[in-house]
């Protein structure tokens, strides 16, 4: 099972091990800071916003066309952003470090 | 203007134009319809401003209230310092005791409708669940709903004088806030009467602001989406076993009825300057809508957006609306909406329709089903196996 480590706003480092579904499933479980995941994972709400390195970014991929009509009038985001509901953590993505944006 | 979908009769115009001009009673106002423009318009507060008292709503409001409604008619900055006062309340249901306190309520409500032969689900059910679970939002015993729920399912119209019965909201809003600064708890109230903005008290004017946003913002909206939920289980026994079947179809059968509902149309926001939107010009001091409903059905967004697909992924609607000013009880909406699905499927209630009509919002440039009016229903436990 992979692990995953979140970085929230505020520089803190949470490191969830055997993590299993969405990275906002993971995070709420969790109760990671600045992620919400208010409409439960349809990509509707944009409270599990997060930042993926560039070293990871080929393997998580890029936004969905539903997460880009989100971020193009998301303030904060960029071509690292990702909706946490939208990624799942599979084995491929074990180790993976994203930053949480905050609400 | 014709239509095949009752709850999209803006498809027409949305597909040939991106936007409507309609009149609301005396103000001609554009309505923007699109989904891309209308999350582009709901961020740029600066061209499309909510600092106008009453001129959020449509129709606007100044007939039916002496004050401006907090936090949603002010604008960044203020609109964020105003928000965080009364936020700790709107995630209140967050915490598992608020979600076992909505269980219990659900539950018992359900409990006391299958002891009647017929019940009619607007005044009987969805009104009576809203009030008192806006009392378990604002902290305050449940039995304070009880005169809520006398004020009908809308808080300012319905009476034969609305500007009377707005004037009364108010006063009654005075008294709740009196009694608060006499003897203050844990409710919104006398959170109101201690809170501070930008190093000062709240004024009282600016207290009742906010009391009624609460009372008047949840209210037709969870109704209407209560009663045609509840009328969808009727006309669709067979989707209660889906959901039994795939619990987790609970959360995106939410957003999806959220989004064919969208229980508000649209709302306004002011042009402080002459703008120009989607090709059309709109004079300084006029107004845009955000039309949330056209928007939830743009078939460039959402793949036949006329079927109601209870596993939509991705599903971004903007029934909550978008930007800085999203719905603060989202949160409570989505639990009481979850609560209710898990609650038919763990008791087993099966519905049968007994007389509906329904609930048409009529505009002079075009009618929006939006849920019932009257739905007569019984419920049946067990209905669902026999």
């Amino acid at each position: 099972m992979p692990t995953v480590t979140f970085i929230t706003a505020d520089g803190e480092k949470s490191v969830i091990e055997n993590a299993e579904g969405s990275l906002m499933d993971i995070a709420v479980d969790n109760d990671i800071e600045g992620i919400d995941g208010a409409c439960g994972g349809v990509c509707s709400c944009a409270t599990c916003h997060v930042k993926v390195p560039a070293e990871w970014r080929q393997r998580v991929g890029s936004a969905t066309e539903a997460e880009k009509d989100i971020f193009e009038f998301e303030d904060e985001a960029d071509e690292s952003s990702r909706l946490g509901c939208q990624v799942e953590l599979t084995s491929e993505l074990d180790g993976l470090t994203v930053h949480v944006v905050g609400l | 203007m014709s239509t095949s979908c009752p709850h999209d009769p803006f498809k027409n115009q949305r597909k040939e134009k991106g936007t409507l001009r309609a009149n609301f009673e005396d103000e001609e106002i554009l309505m923007i319809l699109g989904y891309k423009e209308v999350r582009r318009a709901a961020k740029d507060w600066k061209t499309f401003s909510s600092d106008y008292p009453f001129r959020v709503p449509i129709p606007s409001e100044e007939k039916l209230r002496t004050i401006r409604q907090l936090p949603i008619e002010t604008n960044p900055p203020e609109h964020k310092d105003y928000r965080a006062i009364v936020e700790p309340f709107f995630k209140r249901p967050r915490s598992p005791e608020y979600v076992a306190d909505i269980e219990e309520l659900v539950t018992r409500m359900l409990g006391e409708a299958l002891k009647k032969d017929s019940l009619e689900i607007v005044q009987e059910f969805a009104l009576p669940l809203q009030s008192r679970a806006l009392a378990h939002l604002l902290n305050v015993p449940e039995a304070d709903a009880e005169f809520w729920i006398s004020w009908g399912t809308n808080a300012f119209l319905g009476s034969d004088d609305d500007s009377a019965k707005g004037a009364a909201l108010e006063d009654y809003i005075h008294r709740c806030l009196d009694a608060a600064e006499e003897k203050p708890g844990d409710d919104f109230f006398s959170a109101l009467t201690e809170a501070t903005f930008h190093d000062r008290k709240l004024t009282r004017d600016e207290m009742v602001g906010f009391v009624n946003l609460a009372f008047a913002g949840g209210r037709d909206t969870i109704i209407n989406s209560v009663s045609y939920i509840i009328a969808y289980l009727g006309s669709h026994p067979e989707v209660l076993q889906a959901l039994r079947d795939d619990p987790k179809m609970i959360i995106t059968a939410t957003e999806e009825f959220i989004r064919v509902i969208t229980p508000i149309t649209h709302l306004g926001r002011v042009c402080p300057v002459d703008t120009e939107v989607v090709g059309e010009k709109v004079e300084a001091g006029k107004r845009v809508s955000l039309c949330w409903a056209s928007a939830n059905y743009d078939e460039t967004v959402f793949d036949e957006p006329e079927k109601i697909l209870l596993d939509r992924k991705p599903n971004p609607h903007v029934a909550f609306g978008v930007g800085a000013h999203n719905c603060l009880g989202a949160a409570h909406a989505r639990l009481l909406i979850r609560t209710l699905l898990q609650k038919f499927c763990e008791m087993d209630i099966s519905v049968t329709l007994m007389n509906t009509k329904d609930n048409i919002e009529k505009e002079s440039h075009y009618e929006r089903t939006v849920s019932y009016s009257t739905l007569e229903v019984q419920l049946i436990q067990g209905g669902a196996q026999s």
